[in-house]
């Protein structure tokens, strides 16, 4: 097994298309879709990489990034941003807030796993 | 406005008609040495001479003695104005004297560029501030996302299980069918007819506050005046100035009554506590609300948006977070505190927001009224609404938050009492 993917989404279509792609590809992937204990779940499981989209109910992707950094257990690991918004001030607040790969929607499949790839590296 | 004399406009409209100063001169019965001192404007005009050299020039004498219209002067300096090339606009009055038909069309033209850079400018905005299309765009590139996703599955995994195979196919399905249903939400928003609320004026005041930051530390330190600010805008039309006129004079005052440091100090002692803020400084709580909209940037304090209405609902200040977008195209959701102030003028209103992606907001509102010094005129009612998401400015009382949306055609709240139209991404 290459390693663990957290993807912290809340849009079961795309869940299910990642979820299909990565194990695929040898990850084990754990799904979670609310924003408010998101933080707690990656501290919990501590995976390879944590795919977060930034739109969430309950909680935004920034402040979930935020609270992931700030956590002691989870401060270092490789968060891979998903975002409809491209816009450069989401992007940098990302950045600010500690992203390691700030990613648009609509991205490729092959994009996705080589991005996990490395992070995970 | 340029005003040339009247002895330059006869002889500009003899020139145009190419006569002579001796022909003219005999046909009015003076001299043409007089004629002469007349058009270099050493001899005063009037009666009837003047009455009989408009005859002549085939002109109305009043337009001969006061000269082309004002409103047409200023329309031709205005156009140059906006323009890198600078024409003689000293001779603007002599054109329209000589050219009075290329002179109208010439104006037309100008009015005509300057709707549509208008018209342009507010549609730019449209597209990048308003909460629905930004909704829109993000459901669409979702929908894009799974489609594109999934259709890449199926493409390069030939050996796919029959029921991977169905699932994704259902999803593409139903993913198209949303894909659908929201683009044609937004054909249906572009068709709808702008409302008044989309005029340029406002866009432009705002594109100079959203440049400024919302803090013009050279205007509160003396080194820049409102004119010369106002000077340094080139968005700036005489209609957006007066606006932005009133605001940056709002601001002076306000920033006067509450000097930059010790508000800042006092800010940072009462990060949710304006009112606090209102009696020590002894100014009225909605100047403090101001104040908190106009501040530098400073990760000691708080940020603090705002949104100031009159009771038409009508925007005159708006100060949106990137937390907390206000409409700009469209009314807002009408459970926002500051329409609630209007119920009840004087009395200020705490309330915890929530909107429905979980984010709370802390609020202040706000109506104040202005009496009017006419007998049966009604006062002029405003009210203000002060928020910020950061955490020091939580109320310790913790009360219940309301939740609210941004306006009903973007809120998932399906079940909402003021639910006015359908949430158009269901």
């Amino acid at each position: 097994m290459a390693g663990t993917v957290l993807l912290i989404e809340d849009e079961p279509n795309i869940v299910e298309a990642l979820t299909f792609l990565l194990e695929r590809e040898g990850w084990r992937v754990v799904s979670h879709s609310n924003g408010q204990d998101a933080a707690a779940v990656a501290a919990q499981i501590m995976p390879d990489v944590i795919i977060l989209d930034v739109m969430l109910p309950n909680k935004s992707g920034m402040e979930i990034l935020t609270e992931i950094r700030a956590h002691d257990a989870t401060s270092q690991r490789p968060v891979l941003m998903l975002t409809a918004k491209g816009q450069a001030r989401d992007r940098a607040a990302a950045e600010n807030a500690g992203v390691s790969v700030f990613m648009t929607k609509p991205f490729s499949n092959q994009a996705i796993i080589d991005t996990v790839k490395t992070l995970a590296q | 406005m340029v005003r040339t004399l009247v002895g330059t406009r006869i002889r500009e409209r003899r020139r145009a008609l190419k006569r002579t100063q001796t022909s003219l001169a005999q046909a009015v019965g003076i001299s043409p040495s007089y004629l002469n001192l007349i058009e270099h404007n050493r001899r005063g005009i009037a009666g009837r001479t003047l009455i009989a050299l408009a005859a002549e020039l085939k002109v109305d004498a009043t337009e001969l003695a006061e000269g082309a219209d004002g409103v047409l002067v200023n329309q031709l300096i205005n156009l140059a104005k906006s323009h890198d090339t600078t024409p003689e606009t000293d001779k603007t009055e002599e054109f329209i004297g000589r050219y009075p038909g290329w002179a109208k069309l010439l104006a037309n033209l100008g009015q005509t560029a300057q709707a549509q850079r208008e018209s342009l400018a507010a549609m730019t905005d449209r597209l990048n501030h308003d909460p629905f299309l930004s909704e829109t765009m993000h459901q669409i590139l979702s929908n894009i996302t799974v489609i594109r996703s999934t259709a890449g599955i199926l493409d390069t995994t030939p050996d796919i299980s029959d029921a991977h195979r169905a699932r994704f196919l259902k999803n593409i399905r139903s993913e198209s069918q949303r894909l659908s249903a929201t683009a044609q939400s937004m054909v249906d928003f572009f068709d709808a007819p702008q409302t008044a609320e989309t005029t340029p004026a406002r866009n432009q005041d705002e594109d100079f506050w959203a440049r400024h930051g919302h803090f013009l530390p050279e205007l509160e330190n003396g080194t820049a005046g409102i004119e010369q600010l106002l000077a340094d805008h080139p968005a700036a039309t005489a209609t957006t100035a007066n606006g932005l006129h009133k605001h940056l004079l709002r601001y002076q005052n306000i920033a006067r009554k509450l000097p930059l440091e010790p508000f800042l100090d006092s800010l940072r002692r009462h990060p949710g506590a304006p009112l606090a803020l209102a009696r020590q400084f002894n100014v009225p709580l909605a100047d403090v609300l101001f104040r908190l909209a106009h501040l530098p940037s400073d990760p000691d304090i708080p940020a603090y948006g705002l949104i100031e209405v009159d009771m038409s609902g009508a925007v005159s200040i708006r100060k949106e977070l990137p937390e907390f977008a206000l409409p700009q195209f469209s009314s807002a959701c009408p459970l926002w505190p500051v329409y609630r102030a209007f119920g009840a003028p004087g009395q200020i209103i705490r309330a915890v927001l929530e909107m429905p992606t979980g984010v709370q907001i802390t609020s202040f509102s706000i109506a104040t009224t202005q009496t009017t010094d006419q007998y049966d005129m009604p006062a002029f009612l405003q009210a203000s609404m002060a928020f910020t998401t950061d955490a020091r400015a939580s109320l310790s009382s913790k009360p219940q938050p309301v939740l609210v949306g941004l306006h009903c055609s973007v809120c998932p709240r399906k079940q909402c009492d003021q639910r006015r139209v359908d949430y158009i991404l269901s």
